[in-house]
């Protein structure tokens, strides 16, 4: 892990691009665009960001197999646990989240 | 002292020692990613549940702030890049000066985000639906949305802190000639947390920042 230097072409490319996508991400927020392709653009501009960062400033390029399993399978588990929980979310009926009327009627006592 | 690292008795040599170290830096970085992953998957069902709240709340917070702590933090991954690259060429007196670059900015992103939160609770928004903003709007999404900006932020914020700390440290070892060009593999596992830090902001300041605007 010593390893050779990385090339300054090679970190500054990197963080050329991961910038780039910062003004593309702040871009399109006040561009006005909304709804589901909003969150799945920005979402997506920050996973290129991400896998940029591991590519390049993590050296995952250049590691072992043993670094790069956990390194994508860590991820992983994180998008099935966010997936199945949005998708509970969006479909089961009634809704899992909606939050009960709470009765505050005084209950009268027995005579 | 010397900058050579001691061979640990249960390695064969150098190399090995140095990714073994490697191989527990991204265990402990997968973990800290499941540990963020249940932050995440809560804001990620909340706003599925209450959308127009959440877009309200992220339209509340200051885009500006959060655009240049944005830029703050991949500038100090930019500098912790080059103080890995200026150790394993010898050049230590950069590397200390680019590692306490990075650290500086986290400092100023610690700055900026304390500046944030005492905007927040001068108007009246505490962790916890605390704070008269709640009595004003009732909507218990509300308290859920800065429940979630606060914890997530704020786990962040720990993680900025004892970022800061090690790169410090990190900082006075070579200084003090203890990590030199033959031991750059320990400034490089620092450089793997710091990069983590800076990943997982990537993802916050779209969700806290940027879904803004409505439908």
């Amino acid at each position: 892990m010593n390893g050779r230097p990385t090339s300054p072409v090679t970190i500054l490319g990197s963080y050329g691009a991961i910038y780039l996508l910062v003004v593309v991400n702040l871009v399109l927020a006040l561009a006005g665009i909304s709804g589901t392709w909003a969150v799945v653009l920005a979402v997506g501009i920050a996973s290129l960001q991400a896998i940029v960062v591991a590519l390049f400033s993590m050296e995952l390029l250049r590691s072992r197999r043993s670094v790069v399993v956990v390194s994508v399978i860590a991820p992983l588990f994180v998008v099935l646990l966010l997936v199945l929980t949005v998708v509970d979310v969006y479909t089961r009926q009634p809704p899992p989240l909606d939050i009960p009327p709470i009765d505050r009627t005084i209950p009268s006592p027995p005579p | 002292m010397s900058a050579i690292p001691r061979l640990q008795h249960h390695f064969e040599d150098l190399p090995k020692q140095a990714h073994a170290a490697k191989l527990g830096m991204w265990l402990f970085l997968g973990s800290e990613a499941l540990f963020f992953a249940g932050l995440f998957t809560l804001y990620a069902a909340y706003r599925a549940h209450h959308p127009e709240i959440f877009r309200l709340g992220v339209a509340h917070n200051d885009l500006v702030l959060g655009t240049v702590n944005t830029f703050i933090l991949v500038t100090g991954s930019l500098l912790v890049s080059f103080a890995v690259n200026a150790l394993r060429l010898g050049r230590r007196t950069w590397a200390i000066l680019l590692t306490l670059g990075t650290a500086l900015a986290g400092v100023a992103y610690l700055v900026i985000k304390g500046f944030e939160w005492a905007r927040h609770m001068s108007e009246g928004i505490f962790p916890g639906g605390k704070g008269s903003f709640f009595v004003e709007n009732p909507e218990p999404a509300w308290a859920i949305f800065y429940t979630a900006y606060y914890g997530l932020t704020g786990f962040h914020v720990i993680h900025v802190t004892v970022g800061v700390g090690i790169l410090a440290w990190t900082a006075w070892w070579m200084h003090r000639e203890r990590i030199g060009p033959a031991a750059a593999y320990k400034l490089a596992i620092v450089s793997l947390y710091w990069h983590f830090v800076d990943i997982v902001w990537l993802f916050l300041w779209p969700l806290f920042y940027l879904l803004r605007n409505p439908a």
